[in-house]
């Protein structure tokens, strides 16, 4: 064991209880801005991650989540809209008046409009001799060969849809519309959206990082010497 | 020294400035984190909009398809017909494809002569003489003088001609040509036919019959 100097013999009985060292209590100001400044990171970040949590709580439940551009189907459902959809398994499942977004045979954007006919039409295929188009057979049984289509109409346009659609394109069924919740949504999911929402938060963690290390840095250089050489240390230890 | 000796026993915890750090790093991870998880198939799969493009099931195509009511209208100057006499008919055009379409409609005028006529008489062109004239019909009314005298023709009340092929309305060539006219998918319309007998047609008209036959030739509207 070590020689001590007396004057330490009194400090060897009791135990030094060390704490951590408490930061300085910063003034009410500078505390005023580090809750002012967390308040806004937890609200940014966490309407983000509930922009996210909404569209995965009804994926979980097997349902989807359509924001709606257009105005076609109002006053049903408006521009900026969303709609739960719900995808068929089943052509049967369909029905007149149930409304339906699926991929017109004209193109590759969704719509969502409402059905006014259900119908089964013959494949056709074009006589060479008469050029009329005749229903094409199946080879198997000689019976026509069938597909069922769904008419549709936008409850706002004044003429049906000009083409029917085969229910193999019917990408879900709507089961209920959530006014407003398109536009919120659509924005938060875009890249100016992100940026608003995230770009501040991570901002703000950068800049109270950065007031951090120039605060320690300040607090060193003000800390008096310990008046300790290190070779004293060393001849103490190892003595 | 004890300090020191104390410090290397028993460390002492994270500072409040460790602890500070700490958590501006967790939320810096969390913020990183949610804005990679926004942009990941997990949530673009779960929201989309109805103009996003998206994979298709199946590749479908349309079907064209028209039928009309095929007329073949007789017209005969026996004593029921006679000049100066106008006949009606109406023509039921269906769209019972898939596809909107664009339709155009051919005639095949056939001359002959009636029962009553000469076996040797030689054929008079009855076709020629004849006027036809195409309305559309709406919904309710009658093809009738009535409705006629007073609605616009789709094509210029022209004569006749026999023979087959003969261009009625629009034209059968692809791509809009002007006069064709459009019906969606599963809709349906009626045309209105008068065929009108001259009050100057001569004697040689008599015992006479005209056979129409009307074509009907549709095409896709979409891309075309």
């Amino acid at each position: 064991m070590p020689f001590l100097p007396a004057t330490r013999r009194d400090r060897r009985t009791r135990p030094v209880r060390r704490r951590a060292r408490r930061t300085p209590p910063g003034s009410r100001r500078a505390r005023g801005v580090r809750v002012a400044l967390w308040t806004v990171v937890a609200l940014c970040v966490g309407s983000y991650a509930a922009s996210l949590l909404v569209p995965l709580y009804f994926q979980v439940q097997e349902q989807r989540l359509l924001i709606v551009v257009s105005g076609s189907m109002s006053p049903y459902i408006d521009a900026g809209d969303a709609v739960v959809m719900k995808q068929i398994e089943n052509p049967a499942e369909l029905r007149v008046g149930q409304v339906v977004s699926f991929w017109p045979q004209d193109s590759e954007v969704l719509q969502t409009h409402r059905i006014i006919r259900l119908e089964i039409l013959p494949v056709l295929e074009q006589d060479e001799s008469t050029g009329r188009m005749v229903p094409k057979l199946d080879e198997a049984t000689g019976e026509p060969i069938t597909r069922p289509y769904i008419f549709t109409k936008g409850d706002a346009n004044d003429e049906p849809d000009p083409n029917a659609t085969p229910v193999n394109r019917v990408r879900g069924v709507v089961l209920a519309v959530h006014p407003g919740w398109g536009a919120v949504l659509g924005w938060a999911h875009s890249a100016t959206g992100r940026f608003v929402m995230l770009g501040p938060p991570l901002l703000i963690l950068a800049g109270m990082e950065v007031a951090a290390v120039v605060q320690a840095r300040r607090a060193r250089a003000r800390r008096p010497a310990l008046g300790i050489e290190r070779s004293q240390v060393d001849d103490l230890l190892f003595e | 020294m004890d300090d020191l000796l104390q410090e290397m026993i028993r460390p002492a915890g994270p500072s409040a400035a460790d602890r500070a750090r700490r958590r501006r790093f967790v939320a810096s991870a969390a913020t990183v984190g949610l804005a990679v998880v926004g942009v990941s198939s997990l949530t673009t799969s779960a929201l989309f909009r109805d103009n996003d493009d998206a994979g298709v099931s199946g590749f479908t195509t349309g079907s064209v398809s028209i039928s009309g009511t095929p007329v073949d209208e007789v017209i005969t100057t026996d004593p029921l017909v006679a000049p100066g006499d106008t006949s009606y008919a109406v023509l039921d055009v269906l769209n019972d494809g898939s596809l909107e379409h664009r339709y155009a409609i051919e005639y095949a005028a056939t001359n002959r002569n009636s029962a009553q006529a000469p076996a040797d008489r030689p054929v008079p062109d009855l076709a020629s003489v004849v006027d036809i004239g195409l309305y559309a019909l709406p919904t309710g009314a009658a093809c009738d003088a009535a409705f006629v005298a007073s609605a616009q023709p789709l094509v210029p009340v022209q004569k006749l001609a026999a023979g087959a092929e003969n261009v009625l309305l629009g034209s059968r060539t692809d791509g809009v040509q002007g006069g064709e006219r459009t019906l969606i998918a599963g809709a349906s319309e009626q045309l209105c036919v008068s065929l009108g007998l001259p009050i100057g047609a001569g004697n040689e008209y008599a015992d006479a019959t005209t056979d129409l036959v009307f074509t009907f030739f549709a095409e896709q509207t979409k891309n075309n």
